[in-house]
Parts: C-alpha cells; structure tokens; sequence
C-alpha cells in the first residue's frame, strides 16, 4: 500500500509540476509571438487559456491542472502496481 | 572503446583488502581469485594481459578486456584514455556505423559543492551540443539550452543534498552522472531519490512564479520533475521497486 501511495503523490506531483511551467511558458510564449486567444481542454476540464484582447494578454491555468495531475497520479500508481506484481 | 595500451586504476575510494575489492560507498565488496588479482594490480589493460597469458589463460588479451571492461561497468575500475584517442576511437568507430560508449568513469566527491563542480562539465558539453540549434531558435532558446545543462547539475546536487552524513560517489556514464551510495530502504530511500528531480523542478517553479518570462526558459529544468514517475530509475526507487 505504501508503494502505491508514494508512486501517487508522485506522480500527481511530478504531472503537476510539469503542467504549471509548461502552461505558463505556453502562454509567454504566446504573448511574445502574437498568437491569439486560444484555450486547450475538453468540455469544462481547461488546461490553459490564453487571451488577448486590444490591451493586454492573460493566461490562466484551469480546473484541467489538478484534475490531469490526479489522473497522472493514479496512472503512476498504477504502473508502480504492475511493476511490484511483476517483481513478485 | 578499452583499448590494451589504456591506463587502469582502482576508483577512487575502492580498495582492495585481503582478497576481495571493497567498495566503502556501497558498502560491498567482491571477492577476487589469484588471477583477477593480476588484473588488478596490473597498470595497463595490456599488462593485466601479459600477467593473464604468463598464468596459462589462452587469450590473455580478451579476458582482460573483459574483466577490466566488467569491473568499469560496476564503477570499482577507472580507465585513462587520453581526449585525443578517444576522438579517433570514435571517428575510427563512426566509420563503420559504430557509436563507442566511453568508459564509466568514478569521480570522489565528498559534498554537493563538489558533485556540482564534478557534473557541470558534462552539464556543459549537454548546453553546448543543443546551441547550434537552439541558436537558430533564438535567445529564449540558447537560455532554455543553458538551462537543460544546469538543470542536470541541480538534479545531482539534490540527491548530493538527500544524502547528507551517507557516503556517496559520483559515476559519469558518458554525459549520464549518477550518485552511487549504499543501498537506503523505507522514507531515506525515497528522499533521496525524488530530492533529484524535485530540485531542479521546484527551482523552475519558484523562478517562473518569480519571473513569469522567464517560464519558457526553465521549462527544461521542470521536465524533471517526469522522473518522479514509475518511467525512471529515480521514481522507482522513491516508490521502493528497484
């Protein structure tokens, strides 16, 4: 059970942390090359939204962040599963 | 990529006690017969061959590239090889579509300053062999190659950092380090491991919250944090599975 725990928090840290930077740098990068708004999720789960309007730019880290950082959290646990099976 | 003119040595730290090799970092030691003591106390690879063929062995020369080749492997042997004939081992190689792996080489370290200092050459040949293309993609670019060579060095330091009052050396596997220490279980064991990638990924955090332009920049040094999961050697011996 411990396993499984770690290799959770683990993995929902490590998707977490990965998807922060990685939606914040989108969005610098966004601004700096003049793209317009744009927004990556499915349904009501965002990831990032960009938006651009006549005087500024924003860009906002959605309910998709935790949501996909839990989801990588079971997967790792999952795999951590397997792995522990297979080692026996 | 060993060669029989190529200088060996016991790694630093490595000693050999009655008749075995002892490793102090791993707290192990491999136990040695009278021939592979030959090998050992040999300064060459070609002298261990020459003690090899005096003691009888058919092939001299390949069971000592073998056994120096084997104990490299383990990080208990370091073999010189001069820059210059490394290079033209490898253009000799690439020739015949060959890419040679260059010996493990085993460093002392005795601190994080010193593991830093140890891993930030590697770290820099990394930067360096991503600038030509980075450069094309602009200065955001050249800062985020630097920073993939700096987040390298931040990695080992954390586990340098996690394993404080624990003896540890430094292996470099080409441009790979790693910290080698003796074997930890339970929450020791899975500090020491995630302290590697949490390092570099936490500092990516702090500076992009810090510094929002920045993001892009540190975004190699937050990739990191990826080898907290199962996929990498680091999140499978945080979760005790190694």
């Amino acid at each position: 059970m411990r396993t499984l725990v770690i290799a959770f928090v683990l993995g929902a840290m490590a998707a977490g942390l990965a998807l922060v930077v990685a939606g914040l740098a989108l969005g610098v990068t966004a601004d700096a090359a003049g793209w317009d708004s744009f927004r990556i999720g499915a349904g009501a789960v965002v990831l990032v939204e960009f938006e651009r309007d006549t005087t500024s730019t924003g860009t906002t880290l959605g309910n998709g962040v935790p949501l996909a950082a839990l989801a990588c959290g079971f997967l790792n646990a999952a795999g951590a599963a397997v792995l522990r099976r297979r080692a026996g | 990529m060993i060669q029989a003119r190529d200088e060996i040595e016991l790694a630093p730290g490595v000693r050999l006690r009655g008749e075995s090799i002892v490793d102090p970092v791993r707290r192990s030691a491999v136990p040695l017969n009278a021939t592979a003591r030959l090998v050992v106390a040999a300064r060459t690879v070609e002298g261990a061959a020459a003690e090899l063929t005096a003691a009888g062995a058919s092939d001299g020369s390949r069971d000592a590239l073998a056994f120096c080749g084997e104990l490299n492997a383990r990080g208990l042997l370091n073999v010189r090889i001069p820059l210059v004939a490394r290079v033209l081992r490898r253009v000799a190689a690439i020739r015949y579509g060959l890419v040679l792996h260059a010996p493990v080489r085993r460093i002392d370290v005795s601190g994080p300053l010193t593991v830093a200092g140890a891993v930030a050459k590697p770290a820099a040949v990394l930067s360096l062999a991503l600038l030509p293309v980075a450069t094309f993609a602009g200065v955001a670019a050249v800062a985020a190659a630097v920073a993939t060579g700096a987040a390298v060095v931040l990695h080992e330091v954390g586990h340098a950092l996690a394993l404080r009052r624990l003896p540890y050396a430094l292996l470099l596997d080409g441009l790979r380090p790693e910290l080698i220490h003796p074997r930890l279980s339970g929450r020791r064991a899975a500090v020491v491991a995630a302290a590697g990638p949490l390092l570099p990924a936490l500092s990516a955090v702090a500076l992009t919250l810090a510094v929002r332009p920045l993001a892009p920049v540190v975004a190699p040094m937050a990739a990191h944090a990826l080898a907290l999961s199962v996929l990498a050697d680091d999140g499978r011996n945080a979760c005790g599975l190694s």
